[in-house]
């Protein structure tokens, strides 16, 4: 099929510009709305005028609370944690060259898992207060990020498949533990909580716990950018890389540990949402083509964009209850994405020519 | 000074020496071929040369200084690599495969632009610049990949059999590619008569080791064929370039 492409991409550098300045205004205006839209909704003009009284006088008017308390860390986290899952999910494909990739094959989310679930149902580093979650996510999801790294390098090298299977065997090691803290969990409440963690939440969003993500998420995102032509190199596979010039032994290990403490910071403030690092990068690449200096930023604002609606829809579909996030950005994402992945030809791992 | 020295190379592994004793020279503007059966150390060699393996025994030395000193970067200003089956699972289009030639080298994106073009135009795939690399036969992509490493304007260019996937056709217009742009080329070659109508000097390897070296009227006898690949050929010379070739047996002449 020679026209195979004829419709989208390799669009001519204004298209893609005015996508990435299309998608950032739709960024700003979905912030508003996610701080406007929940059980208790607000209009767009009363959150600006909370946002603006809490700039000026500090807290004055009744909406405070919620508005400036509540929704906006966590309409931020959501932008920040889908934002790096999907910029980290192109890196994690590009490192391993596999279309199945995502940020939680490097066994980060794993053993987030397990130190989550410890301080959840067994209080584990109590004496750490309000920090005791997040501290347990990401100290777990750092051994995880430490043991895959030491069991897939060889010779200063961190070859694909090696880092495929070891990161997969480490996260059934953990899953299995996690999976068994639950089941020994001393009451069934615990047990549920944990498993709402584990699925992702923003629900426990504060200004605080924003804080590490969205450092993160300067840095993490920073370093890919930097990176970005070197991930179309490696995306040919390592040897042509090292002929194009790239220090392949030093960029895989780079992105690795970044790409691994990004998703380790997000996990531990919003738990494991799944989908985003794995469907993002793909749709984006049906926008946008396959090149990095592009797929990248179309990436975290599109994760961005993704994750704050997702998340508006988990505290109003059944609310006042919540939805776990990783239950609705599979339900509503996944038969997105099919439904895409067939009308549009795309050809990642392989083509029927 | 020869722009590539390859000086007493060994490679093994796991015990068994796969490349034992192999020492070769290219100077500037040569195009010199590597011939020899099928597990000769061809490919080996190669990679050698273009660091995809460090060889246990010998050095390789690129314009004089030590290739495996130098920074990736630098050796990719001077040294473009055609490898063979590269793999291609990512839906980029042909000019962005070619513009990662182009990761080497600072600079603009005029510059870089450029270089692209000139490349697409050496190989005739302008006309599929835009198309993606998934889509594209097995002769142009292997076309694609031979932009990618002229983009990245070398010295010289090191193709492991880079004729493999094209047809009759492309096959030559490749040789001649190689040989009228003046470029300093070492390839490894399957097709004899290719080597013998295209090569400046031709190397011949049989079990790790170099057996023979020279001009293909020097190297190409109907003995040494005989010895290193098990078929003796009728030699001739071609009518109109002199340079020989090689008739194989048939049927009716076996």
């Amino acid at each position: 099929m020679p026209a195979a492409r004829s419709s989208a991409p390799f669009a001519p550098r204004a298209r893609f510009t005015f996508l990435l300045i299309a998608m950032a205004s739709l960024l700003l205006v979905t912030l508003l709305f996610g701080v406007a839209l929940g059980p208790v909704s607000l209009s767009v003009g009363e959150v600006f005028s909370v946002l603006a009284s809490h700039a000026t006088h500090g807290v004055t008017q009744p909406g405070d609370a919620i508005v400036w308390q509540v929704r906006a860390p966590r309409v931020l986290l959501g932008a920040v944690a889908g934002a790096c899952l999907a910029a980290t999910g192109v890196a994690v494909q590009a490192l391993v060259r596999n279309a199945l990739a995502d940020p939680f094959l490097l066994g980060v989310s794993s053993g987030a898992s397990v130190g989550a679930s410890s301080v959840l149902l067994f209080g584990a580093l109590a004496w750490l207060g309000s920090w005791a979650l997040t501290a347990g996510a990401f100290l777990g999801g750092l051994a995880a990020m430490l043991a895959v790294f030491a069991l897939a390098r060889t010779g200063g090298r961190l070859p694909a498949l090696r880092l495929v299977l070891s990161g997969t065997a480490m996260a059934y090691v953990f899953s299995a533990m996690t999976s068994l803290l639950i089941y020994l969990a001393p009451n069934a409440e615990g047990a549920r909580t944990a498993i709402f963690w584990l699925l992702g939440s923003l629900g426990g969003a504060s200004w605080q716990n924003l804080l590490i993500p969205a450092i993160a998420a300067v840095l993490g995102l920073g370093y890919l950018a930097v990176q970005a032509k070197a991930l179309d190199a490696l995306a040919m596979g390592d040897e042509a890389a090292g002929t194009l010039g790239v220090d392949v032994r030093a960029v895989r290990t780079g992105l690795y540990l970044v790409t691994a403490l990004v998703t380790g910071a997000v996990v531990a403030a919003a738990g494991a949402i799944g989908f985003v690092g794995l469907m993002l990068p793909h749709l984006v690449r049906l926008l946008v083509g396959a090149g990095h200096r592009r797929v990248l930023p179309a990436s975290a604002l599109l994760g961005a964009l993704f994750l704050v609606w997702t998340d508006v829809a988990a505290r109003m579909v059944v609310a006042p209850e919540e939805l776990p996030l990783g239950v609705i950005t599979a339900v509503f994402g996944g038969p997105v994405f099919l439904f895409l992945l067939r009308r549009r030809s795309y050809a990642f791992g392989g083509v029927a020519s | 000074m020869s722009l590539l020295d390859a000086r007493g190379l060994r490679y093994e592994v796991g015990g068994q020496a796969i490349v034992r004793d192999v020492s070769l020279a290219v100077a500037r503007g040569e195009v010199v071929g590597l011939v020899g059966p099928n597990g000769s150390g061809k490919t080996t060699v190669l990679r050698s040369v273009f660091r995809a393996l460090r060889p246990t025994g010998g050095a390789v030395w690129l314009a004089g200084e030590d290739l495996f000193s130098l920074p990736p970067k630098q050796v990719a200003r001077r040294m473009s690599v055609v490898a063979q089956d590269s793999p291609m699972e990512f839906d980029f289009t042909v000019r962005e495969v070619v513009t990662m030639g182009r990761f080497a080298h600072e600079g603009g994106g005029a510059q870089d632009a450029e270089a692209c073009q000139r490349a697409l135009d050496l190989v005739g795939l302008t006309e599929l610049a835009d198309r993606s690399v998934l889509t594209l036969s097995g002769g142009e992509r292997q076309r694609a990949l031979i932009a990618r490493a002229l983009a990245q304007n070398g010295e010289l260019v090191v193709l492991d059999e880079p004729t493999n996937h094209l047809d009759i056709g492309y096959q030559h217009e490749l040789m001649r590619l190689l040989t009228g742009l003046g470029m300093t080329a070492v390839a490894a070659l399957h097709d004899l008569n290719l080597a013998a109508g295209y090569c400046d000097r031709i190397y011949v390897l049989r079990a790790g080791l170099v057996v023979a070296a020279g001009t293909p009227e020097q190297v190409l006898t109907e003995d040494l064929v005989e010895q290193v690949f098990g078929v003796r050929p009728h030699l001739v010379a071609h009518p109109a370039s002199g340079r020989p070739q090689l008739l194989f047996p048939s049927k009716e002449n076996p």
